[in-house]
């Protein structure tokens, strides 16, 4: 059974993509347009990985994970936060604890800024998963 | 028969001897012939004796020469003395030397009176001790702006070398002051208060705030004017102070929404790159895979993405070619007006009342007029787009244009959808729209609380899911960029 990633996106064609990028390197995907509706699937889909848009309308992408994270029957799935809100490296400094002020809240397991970096994402997927990618 | 007058006997020595000061009587020679009764208490029984020795003891050994004169010429004198008295404090005499007739033209004698006026001299050295230590500079002038008396202050700081009329010693200057308050005050009666700037006799540029009284009053015109000024050159330096901290703040903010702006730039960027890399990354999937569908969904992506490039260009040009405001006088009830005018029927069309509350009679204000209508304009398309969203019978928006304390405001209110939390704390701070994909780039509000911020004002909102929003202008007159003088209306 391949890894099953979930992608919560308000941007179709951001699903759409990633979905591709992801199954055509052997993953299986399901997704969400918002964290309304992706709150629900992650419980009933139990995915492997969750990859949260930040600006989302309706839930922002930092109020679900709030929820993921403390919610116990979920809490333990690693999450991915992508958001062209900042790089990478502001994020994990300031940005996060700015926007997440409950320190019980862990850091996500990974920020990617966008546009993502393939190669890093998938290099991160892989290594994450401990597997080979078998490659479009 | 004429009634007989009749004789009194006056007690003449007795009323001499109870008058209430001391009087003695002196000889030609000099020798004290008779003394009253309170001379006797202050001074003792000195009949007989030469009066040197007493004025010698009493300080005044001028008296003799005093006395000299009056006995030749019969003209009476008045000098002042002090003395200290037996308990060493010093007291103050006015003492009246008068001849003393002997009806043929002769003076045998003169007599002389001491008033004691220490409680009075004591009262006018504390006042002027008063005068001279009011810690502000206090100085009387005669009509021709003289200065007859000064106190120690006004003399430290201002009394210069030579200088006698008061614009010479307030100003180093050499004629009367074109706003000075004495003027008015000898003209009027009246009090004045002026601020002034002067030169102290150091040649600092000294603040002062000055008041001017009348003083002494002759018959019906004013002969004297009292001056008090007060230093606020420490006052007038904090206010220059306070005024270039707030041309710096309203400076800062305008930087700060520039850089928030070009952060939600970058924002709306970045997502259009990985909407592009998208899109070929699916066309190439959709290739290699040989599935068509996914290929045409990768080139939809593609046309998408340049679609949103073409518009946020265009926005991005708009804004940019706005940053820097055109103000002119503008009235700013016309600019809510033509806005009111312009969206009312298409917000008819979709069944949304468009309401105008404008007051007429608002000042001309320095503002860019594009700007400020394209900031309505965009508060009332969002509003309208709010009413659309909902699905509400009795669908309103209200434009109001007003002025409250020297702030001009505008107000657009809705009925429509509201906004939850999440998207009130993200409405200006980034690149963010509510509406669906392709109907708006974010940039909207942004480009408004640009221009806004650009006329030192700012913009605020309250709002409540399902129940509507209002969004809220406010231009403080003060804060208001100035005209250039090109954009002044000639005279």
């Amino acid at each position: 059974m391949p890894p099953k990633i979930m992608i919560i996106d308000d941007e179709p064609e951001i699903v759409m993509y990633l979905k591709t990028l992801l199954e055509d390197h052997g993953y299986a995907t399901v997704s969400a347009p918002d964290g309304v509706q992706g709150l629900r699937f992650i419980k009933e889909e139990k995915p492997d990985l969750v990859c949260i848009d930040i600006m989302m309308p309706r839930k922002t992408g930092i109020a679900l994970y709030h929820e993921i994270k403390t919610d116990p029957q979920i809490k333990e799935i690693p999450v991915i936060l992508i958001s062209a809100y900042e790089s990478a490296y502001a994020f994990k400094g300031k940005s996060f604890r700015r926007l997440v002020q409950d320190k019980s809240i862990p850091e996500p397991l990974r920020y990617f800024e966008k546009p993502i970096d393939v190669k890093a994402f998938l290099g991160f997927m892989d290594e994450h998963f401990a597997r080979k990618t078998p490659g479009p | 028969m004429k009634k007989a007058r009749p004789v009194v006997q006056w007690p003449r020595k007795a009323m001499f001897k109870q008058i209430p000061f001391s009087a003695a009587v002196i000889d030609r020679s000099f020798t004290i012939v008779e003394v009253n009764r309170q001379f006797e208490k202050e001074f003792g029984d000195w009949r007989g004796e030469k009066c040197l020795g007493l004025y010698k003891r009493r300080g005044n050994p001028n008296f003799r020469a005093l006395a000299s004169k009056t006995f030749k010429d019969g003209k009476t004198r008045v000098s002042s003395e002090e003395r200290t008295d037996d308990q060493g404090n010093v007291r103050h005499y006015m003492v009246h030397v008068a001849p003393f007739r002997d009806g043929k033209g002769g003076i045998p004698y003169l007599i002389e009176m001491s008033f004691d006026i220490s409680d009075r001299v004591s009262l006018e050295k504390e006042y002027r001790l008063l005068f001279d230590h009011v810690p502000c500079f206090v100085s009387v002038l005669d009509e021709s702006f003289r200065i007859v008396d000064a106190n120690e202050m006004f003399r430290r700081t201002f009394l210069r070398e030579g200088a006698q009329y008061c614009y010479q010693m307030y100003k180093g200057s050499d004629k009367v002051c074109s706003n000075c308050p004495a003027v008015k005050v000898f003209k009027t009666k009246k009090t004045y208060t002026r601020l002034q700037v002067g030169l102290d006799k150091e040649g600092n540029r000294t603040h002062y705030m000055v008041t001017a009284a009348p003083f002494r009053i002759r018959g019906d015109r004013v002969d004297r004017v009292i001056e008090m000024a007060q230093n606020v050159s420490d006052i007038m330096d904090l206010r220059e102070q306070i005024k270039r901290i707030e041309q710096e703040k309203l400076d800062a903010e305008r930087f700060a929404a520039v850089g928030q702006t070009v952060a939600g730039l970058a924002h709306g960027v970045k997502n259009i790159l990985m909407g592009l890399e998208g899109g070929i990354y699916v066309v190439n999937s959709g290739l290699s895979r040989g599935d068509t569908e996914l290929l045409a969904n990768g080139w939809n992506m593609l046309q998408s993405n340049i679609k949103k490039i073409s518009t946020v260009v265009k926005e991005y040009l708009n804004f940019a070619r706005g940053a820097e405001i055109k103000v002119e006088p503008v009235d700013p009830s016309r600019v809510a007006r033509e806005v009111a005018d312009l969206y009312r029927d298409a917000a008819q069309r979709s069944g949304i009342v468009l309401a105008a509350h404008i007051k007429d009679q608002i000042r001309e204000a320095p503002l860019d007029f594009e700007g400020i209508h394209s900031c309505l304009a965009n508060l009332v398309s969002n509003a309208v787009d709010a009413c659309n969203m909902s699905d509400k019978k009795n669908k309103r928006i209200t434009l109001t244009c007003t002025e409250r304390n020297g702030t001009i405001v505008y107000e657009v209110k809705d009925n429509g959808t509201g906004m939850d939390y999440e998207v009130k704390k993200k409405l200006f701070t980034n690149f963010f729209t509510t509406k669906p994909s392709g109907q708006g780039t974010g940039l909207g509000l942004l480009v408004t609380r640009r221009i806004i911020h650009e006329h030192g004002g700012k913009v605020g909102f309250e709002s409540a899911i399902g129940k509507g929003s209002l969004f809220r202008i406010e231009l403080p007159r003060k804060r208001l960029p100035k005209l250039r003088k090109e954009a002044l209306p000639e005279a």
